[in-house]
């Protein structure tokens, strides 16, 4: 019987699905710990970001739905702990993690593909000292911290005075807060842009679920609409990771530039999604992170026929070989557009969907626990299942019997 | 490469049990170990080079292999070409049961032969996909050092992956 070496079994189980992977833990333990080995894990994504491969569209609606890149055949519903309730929110993934919106102060990070489900320490709202007023809308981030390897999640609280007044010009402070998921704990961003007061707007940001940051260049990016009344532009507003600071980053420079913008990302690489009034829609992409100069329009939608608004566009993902970009289309349809040809065409996808909010994430083996707490985890849970074993028992011998005749 | 020679220059390949097959140099360049062991003896090309751990059968499935795919590059880099080169390795692959396959990967490791070790390796990631811990276990020799408590334990923590399993069927 011929036996394959341990370089070439590894190499092998490189190309496998997580879940299969998941499965193979059982084959030995020295299996189990190859496949939990930090390089492992890693070398597993790389190949799949590089290859195109484990690839999934979740679908944000009232309920979660996710549906396989490759086949992209019938969306079935997402597996995670509290799925029994609908108005969960996903607001971001990264390398596979996903963050999910339990409420304002409960949040949580799930891989879907090892189904480990992590929450986050409760974190409280602090409105700005000395007003009256009560929380708003709430803008959400996630992503990765790569020089430290760290998974942060970001909350951005908007307020509003609490004699219910409208809209009416009172802008206070935001209170954005940071969790590090090494640290298992949140902090709070005192230094504030100026502008970042004036970034939220009803009609913008509540529609088509503009308050999820959008991860590129380690970077975290939402778009503040223009404020006419007071002389603002809209502008990309973007939160660095690693340091922890807003920063501001270039739009493209377009010829025509009346219109409505949307940022998206392709591949890490930031896009700046363009809607002429809702006729037709630019994608742009910023090939070198920060650098205006590499702003290129990638490609550019008329309204058709079959889709004869344009009311919200965002690309999702490259095609294996990169000749298609998969759209997402007024938060309803999917559409292949070819880059060659430069034509639309609608991809029908199965399931009963509703309007949905779409973000392409890839299948990975990340945990969500580190290593520690998981050791921890497990020899608690050993210590309590032997702890309810002596007790059954205990419980048992102390019964006596009862003879049944 | 001299446009002057005319007549293709032939090398011998000698597998583990002394069969010998002659190939076209173009071919014979394909396999990694024998590329090298020419830009070390460049004037060692009348001997029969030795394949110690290369049976006649693969020997000259790869030999068949390398002949297609030589084939294949000359003819052009288009979509339609890529896709019969495509469906070449896919029955190819179907033809070799599991103790086949590995052979081959063996061999195209040896050989130190890149895209077919490639190949091979993502034919055995297709293969074994769905298929159950017991079988994978057979496949690669992999013995279960777990003790039945423990595996029980591993299983139970990942129930949902062993779900929709292919079915043994060796």
């Amino acid at each position: 019987m011929s036996k394959l070496s341990m370089d070439v079994i590894t190499d092998i189980l490189y190309r496998l699905p997580v879940n299969t992977l998941v499965r193979f833990k059982s084959l030995s333990k020295p299996c189990c710990s190859l496949i939990d080995h930090p390089d492992f894990v890693r070398a597993h994504l790389n190949r799949s970001i590089q290859t195109r491969t484990n690839l999934n569209i979740i679908l944000k609606g009232l309920h979660l739905y996710s549906v396989e890149f490759d086949s992209l055949d019938t969306a079935v519903p997402l597996e995670y702990p509290l799925s029994n309730g609908a108005g969960t929110e996903v607001f971001g993934s990264c390398n596979g993690l996903l963050a999910f919106r339990i409420t304002d102060k409960n949040l949580a990070l799930y891989n879907p593909s090892t189904r480990q489900f992590r929450r986050s320490p409760f974190s409280e709202i602090d409105p700005p000292p000395g007003e009256s007023c009560k929380s708003g809308y709430v803008f959400y981030g996630f992503g990765q911290d790569v020089k430290t390897n760290d998974y942060k999640v970001v909350r951005m609280v908007q307020f509003n005075k609490n004699d219910d007044e409208d809209d009416g010009g009172y802008f206070f402070d935001y209170e954005v807060k940071v969790y590090s998921l090494k640290n298992d704990s949140w902090r709070k961003i005192t230094k504030l842009p100026c502008y970042l007061r004036f970034m939220f707007q009803f009609f913008y940001h509540l529609l088509h679920r503009r308050g999820y940051g959008v991860l590129a260049g380690g970077v975290l990016h939402w778009v503040m609409p223009p404020r006419i009344e007071l002389g603002m532009r809209n502008r990309i507003v973007g939160f660095d990771l690693g340091t922890e600071e807003f920063v501001e980053v270039p739009q493209p420079e377009c010829a025509d530039r009346n219109y409505l913008l949307d940022v998206g990302v392709l591949e890490g690489c930031l896009c700046a999604i363009c809607n002429y009034d809702q006729v037709s829609v630019d994608v742009w992409v910023m090939k070198e992170y920060r650098v205006k100069e590499s702003w290129t329009r990638l490609l550019s939608v008329q309204k058709t026929r079959a889709i004869n608004i344009l009311t919200f566009l965002r690309p999702l993902a490259y095609s294996k070989y990169c000749d298609k970009v998969m759209l997402e289309i007024n938060n309803q349809k999917f559409a292949w557009y070819d880059l060659q040809k430069k034509k639309m065409r609608s991809v029908k996808i199965g399931g009963n969907l509703g309007t949905f909010g779409a973000e392409a994430y890839v299948g990975s083996l990340i945990p969500v626990e580190d290593r520690k707490r998981m050791e921890n985890k497990k020899q608690n849970g050993q210590d309590e299942l032997r702890k309810r074993n002596r007790k059954k028992r205990d419980d048992f011998l102390s019964q006596g019997f009862k003879l049944v005749l | 490469m001299s446009a002057a020679t005319a007549k293709t220059k032939k090398i011998v390949l000698r597998a583990d049990d002394n069969h010998e097959f002659e190939v076209d140099e173009a071919i014979a360049m394909e396999f990694g170990t024998v590329r090298t062991f020419f830009e070390d003896n460049p004037d060692a090309t009348e001997e029969p080079i030795p394949l110690l751990n290369v049976s006649s059968k693969c020997l000259s499935t790869i030999i068949e292999y390398c002949k297609s795919h030589l084939a294949f590059r000359a003819r052009d880099s288009s979509s339609s070409v890529e896709d019969e080169a495509k469906a070449y390795d896919v029955e190819l692959v179907k033809a070799l049961d599991n103790e086949s396959l590995k052979e081959m990967i063996l061999a195209a490791n040896y050989l130190n032969m890149k895209d077919l070790l490639d190949m091979l390796n993502q034919a055995v990631a297709d293969r074994i996909k769905n298929k159950s811990v017991e079988y994978v276990r057979r496949f690669f020799g992999i013995e279960n050092d777990y003790s039945p408590e423990e595996e029980a334990e591993v299983r139970a923590q990942n129930e949902w992956a062993f779900e929709g399993v292919d079915p043994d069927d060796d």
